[in-house]
């Protein structure tokens, strides 16, 4: 299983190249870069947009660029030095071997156009909001849907499993932002029980993710807790409601395929009870593909994401990605939408590795 | 139970009826209409006797064993009518637990399709011992053990690492093994087997039919054979029920039934066997279809096919005809008032006879 | 009875439970059948098919006409609430009235969805069909294409194509093509798919037998057989595609307001709503849910309908 793993992996580096280099043509290939941000200001001079372009290395020509950027190609190099590092061997090999210490390959995602910090560090910051986010939500729907899915295979076309189908579609239907916009109207804007929007109340509470944070954190922890939870509420409503619908479906179909499975007869010719054949047998044979579906779905909450994040203000990385794509910040949207298709990798890699685990006729060699 | 137990059982026991299905109707409702599946079936089973239920694919014979256990999704299935009395109660009556105590309790099955039967997600010694579980109130470790020595009882080789296997990892015939042995971890008293080799090689059909004659011997159990096999028939039970559309038309034993058969129906199957004397002739076939479901004949429900009808089966379906202790037939023929056509039929066969059954 | 005493054919179609079926269904009448009887498929159809009325009729019976800009109204700078005047209320500062917005963006959210469905459908029966069928090289090569390109997020490529096409505004066409150069990825994997399997079934080596051509035999027998998939599977694009066509209009980048879709008409509103005007909001937003979710009711109904697997 290691083994595979690690085959996996190796292999998914071709395929993250692949990818990069797409995203990045694309992106060079727009008109517009990151210094449009200057083309409505009349007071930044050509000589300075020159001087700009310069600067972030965005007059040389593409494939350097992604050269540079990448990490196989020295900063400071020239003509075919280029490929060769500062210490003299090659530069993509990493510091500690005498490579160079630029581009991805070395860890190092550049420094946003727009606020100049560097790109790791804005990304690390907003990963933790979204994985709480993300992670809650998920966490939400997928027992929702297991509950729901089950009973409606259960009661298959009965009352109850006519109304969560319904429920299910209507949940489906709703645009994640819309849903949030009017959950905001009612609760936040008319009710005025929960917050618009943010992750905490900036009156009470320090900035998430700061040293002050956690020590508030540590010396308040139901405060800090509560108010999570409260500024959590509508964003995970919003998520829960649109994505149940389909982790729902697909764990009844599931389900009712396992119930008629010949081996759910032989069960309750054995004797064993309702509840007993429902859970041990058919739902624990219905796992299988139910595992893999929602590892799958791990990459679409991302991008489910970023509406919910766009219209509560959660600082998340939904929300730097709008950011960086409205300032035309082309490092941080590069370095997100790597992250984004690492996460893709690791998310079927995951599906597979579960599957083998809760399935045991699948080895892999 | 220990061999002897069951031994003392059978002598205390032998003679009296255990099963006793009484015209048993299992009705569909579907969208085209209302199949009835089972329409008058009854027959009976003695304490450690053996029975087979044999008919052509179609005629019920499945749905009256799972009809037995009550394994029929109602709906879109209905009870419609008769008994089913085990052990002294009716089946159809019993409610939840106490159904759920019999099943695999008292009677247990084995199914057609070994390979699909049995859960691919548990290992074979967590599914017996569950059936153990369920039913003998034991501990954990003990219903482990009792797995291990049902693997021992039906003949399966290594049988503790047999244990932590799954399906997947066995032959079809050992799975059917499973299966017998599972079934037979709680003693019950009746084993209803539904084609139990139907989906197995050839040469491991004989091994599992031999390894159920031997089990059904040791332990006293009753047996309901399901087959559509008359050779089967032949070297594993005492006595037969010949189903057709839905209901019993013969009754007796397997000497009686396969050398003498009563009904029309009977006859035309045995005579349909090829056989060593018959070679060089044509096949001989029942002429005719098997009657849809939904649009059945108004009398007998042979009557379009069979070369001895008359208009009394054109109109009315005959009852179930006692001909002698535990032999019947559902045949006008064997009504009082149509003795000359009773002998027409005996003629017949007399005349017919040196090429009929094997 | 003949001499060797068997039944003849005749006898045996005489018989009185000889089943004849005089009445043959072929497919689709089947599968007619069987929708109507999906009542929750019917709902969506009446609801999809009477937004589609909407959007083709509307325009025609409204008084207002969607450019008309009201008067300014100091009280009610964040636009007038819903009133017999104006059903929908109208909207902030430019008081124009809601109905009318909404009933245009209808039609032409509608529009994209049905075309941009349609062309993706379309090139992706082409391209999965040949990648399908032919199998080897071109499978290969045009797999390995659609897999790039859907690994590429699809947010970010629309956004960066509407940069490319003028100043981060689209026209509805643009958008159309945008949508429906990538929805045929999705389809393109489902017929190949289909393909794969449906090629080796008998009919084909007797069609190849019989000397028909191999594009003759991909359109005219296979793509018909596989037509159930294409056909759920566009129907539920067109909810894609105006569910994302919404999205990016939100997050500013789709169509000009110019034109008024669904998505447009959402992003405007969003900075009235902290003053209490949740209408401007709301409407557009029902008519999407309204939409998506009569084609979805339908696409289930249609999915259950086609399934060749299911008896009658």
């Amino acid at each position: 299983m290691i083994r595979y793993i690690v085959r996996r992996l190796i292999g998914t580096i071709p395929t993250l190249f692949v990818v990069s280099l797409l995203i990045y043509s694309i992106l060079q290939l727009a008109p517009g870069g990151p210094e449009q941000r200057f083309e409505q200001n009349p007071k930044v001079t050509p000589a300075q947009i020159a001087a700009f372009k310069h600067r972030w290395g965005l007059d040389q020509p593409i494939p350097v660029q992604y050269c540079r950027w990448i990490g196989v190609c020295n900063p400071d190099g020239e003509g075919l030095g280029v490929f060769i590092s500062n210490k003299g061997l090659p530069n993509f090999l990493p510091g500690f071997l005498g490579g160079g210490d630029n581009g991805v390959l070395h860890g190092d995602l550049g420094f946003s156009s727009s606020t100049g910090s560097s790109v790791a560090s804005l990304i690390g910051q907003r990963v933790l909001p979204t994985a709480i986010l993300a992670g809650v939500s998920l966490l939400v729907w997928v027992l929702l849907a297991l509950l729901t899915g089950v009973i409606a295979a259960v009661r298959r076309y009965g009352k109850l499993d006519t109304a969560i189908t319904v429920f299910n579609y209507v949940g489906f239907s709703f645009p994640t932002f819309w849903l949030g916009l009017m959950l905001i109207v009612v609760f936040a804007a008319q009710l005025r029980i929960l917050p618009a929007s943010g992750m905490w109340d900036t009156r009470t509470v320090p900035i998430f993710g700061s040293a002050e944070y956690w020590a508030f954190l540590g010396k308040k922890p139901d405060v800090a807790i509560i108010d999570l939870v409260r500024h959590l509420i509508l964003p995970v409503v919003t998520l829960v409601f649109v994505n149940i619908a389909g982790d729902s479906r697909f764990i009844r179909a599931a389900m009712i395929d396992s119930l008629n499975q010949d081996f759910v007869r032989t069960a309750r010719a054995k004797g064993v009870a309702e509840r007993g054949v429902i859970f041990r047998h058919a739902l624990r044979n219905a796992l299988l593909p139910v595992v893999t579906n929602v590892a799958l779905e791990l990459p679409f909450l991302f991008a489910g994401a970023i509406a919910t994040e766009t219209i509560f203000s959660w600082p998340g990385m939904g929300l730097a990605y709008i950011s960086a794509v409205r300032q035309f910040d082309y490092p941080v949207l590069m370095g997100i939408l790597v992250i984004t298709a690492l996460v893709v990798v690791l998310a079927n890699l995951l599906a597979d590795i579960l599957y083998a685990i809760v399935d045991p006729r699948i080895s892999y060699g | 139970m220990t061999d002897a137990l069951a031994a003392r059982e059978r002598r205390a026991g032998v003679g009296e009826v255990l099963l006793d299905v009484r015209d048993l109707r299992t009705h569909f409702h579907v969208m085209d209409g209302t199949v009835k599946a089972v329409d008058g079936v009854s027959f009976s089973l003695r304490r450690g006797g053996r029975l087979a239920l044999v008919g052509e694919s179609g005629c019920g014979k499945s749905v009256t064993a799972l009809s037995i256990m009550r394994l029929i999704e109602t709906p879109p299935g209905e009870f419609a009518g008769g008994e089913i009395i085990f052990d002294g109660r009716d089946l159809l009556k019993l409610g939840g637990r106490d159904l759920r105590e019999i099943r695999g309790g008292e009677i247990a099955m084995i199914f057609q399709e070994p390979m699909t039967s049995l859960n691919p997600v548990m290992t074979v010694g967590d599914q017996i011992a569950e059936a153990v579980l369920l039913h003998q109130g034991v501990k954990r470790k003990a219903a482990d053990e009792v797995a291990l020595q049902s693997l021992v009882d039906v003949g399966v080789p290594d049988p503790k690492r047999r244990l932590k296997q799954y399906p997947f990892e066995l032959s079809g015939g050992m799975r059917q093994r499973i299966m017998i042995a599972m079934a037979l971890s709680c003693n019950p008293k009746l084993i209803i087997a539904d084609e139990p080799t139907t989906a197995l090689d050839v040469t491991i059909q004989r091994q599992i039919l031999e390894l159920i004659k031997t089990i059904q011997e040791r332990t006293g159990t009753a047996l309901l054979l399901i087959t559509h096999d008359l050779g089967v028939v032949a070297e594993t039970v005492d006595d037969v029920a010949v189903m057709y559309a839905g209901r019993v038309v013969e009754t007796g034993t397997v000497d009686d039934v396969l050398l003498n058969p009563r009904m029309p129906y009977t006859r035309g199957l045995l005579e349909s066997i090829p056989s060593q004397a018959k070679k060089g002739q044509r096949l001989s076939a029942i002429k005719g279809v098997v009657p849809n479901p939904f649009r059945m004949p108004p009398g007998c429900k042979f009557e379009p096919r069979c070369p001895y009808a008359w208009e009394a089966g054109a109109t009315e379906e005959p009852p179930l005809i006692e001909l002698g202790p535990d032999r019947t037939a559902r045949c006008w023929l064997y009504d009082r008032r149509y003795q000359d056509h009773l002998a027409q039929y005996d003629a017949h066969i007399t005349n017919d006879s040196g090429g009929t059954t094997s | 009875m003949d001499s060797a005493g068997t039944t003849t054919l005749e006898e045996l179609e005489q018989s009185p439970d000889y089943d004849v079926q005089l009445e043959s269904l072929n497919q689709w009448q089947i599968a007619w059948r069987r929708f109507k009887r999906h009542r929750m498929a019917l709902i969506g159809s009446v609801l999809f098919l009477g937004m589609v009325a909407v959007g083709v009729f509307g325009p025609f019976f409204l008084p207002y006409d969607h450019t008309v800009i009201g008067a300014p109204d100091a009280k009610f700078n964040a636009g007038r609430p819903p009133s017999p005047a104006h059903l929908f209320g109208d909207t902030g500062r430019l008081h124009r009235d809601v109905l009318t917005l909404v009933v245009n963006g209808v039609r032409l959210s509608l529009l994209i969805g049905i075309l941009a469905s349609a062309m993706g459908a379309i090139i992706g029966t082409i391209v999965g069909g040949i990648a399908g069928y032919f199998g080897g090289w071109a499978d290969t090569i045009l797999m390995r294409i659609v897999d790039a390109l859907l690994a590429l997020p699809l947010l970010f490529v629309i956004l960066v194509f509407s940069q490319f096409l003028g100043e981060g505004h689209a026209s509805w066409w643009t958008m159309t093509l945008i949508f429906g150069a990538f929805g045929w990825l999705g389809i393109a994997r489902l017929v190949r798919a289909v393909m794969l399997s449906l090629r080796e079934e008998d009919y084909v080596d007797a069609a190849r037998a019989a000397g028909v051509s191999d594009l003759r035999i991909i359109f005219r027998h296979l793509v018909p057989n596989s037509l159930s998939p294409i056909i759920v599977a566009t129907t539920l694009g067109v909810a894609g595609v105006i569910i994302g066509e919404a999205f990016v209009s939100f997050l500013g980048f789709g169509v000009d307001p110019a034109q008024p879709t669904l998505g447009n008409i959402l992003s405007g509103s969003l900075e009235f709503i902290s003053q209490k005007n949740w209408w401007w909001a709301f409407f557009p937003g029902a008519a999407i849910v309204v939409i998506v979710l009569g084609i979805n009711f339908m696409g289930d109904g249609l999915r259950d309908a086609l399934d060749p697997r299911a008896k009658i």
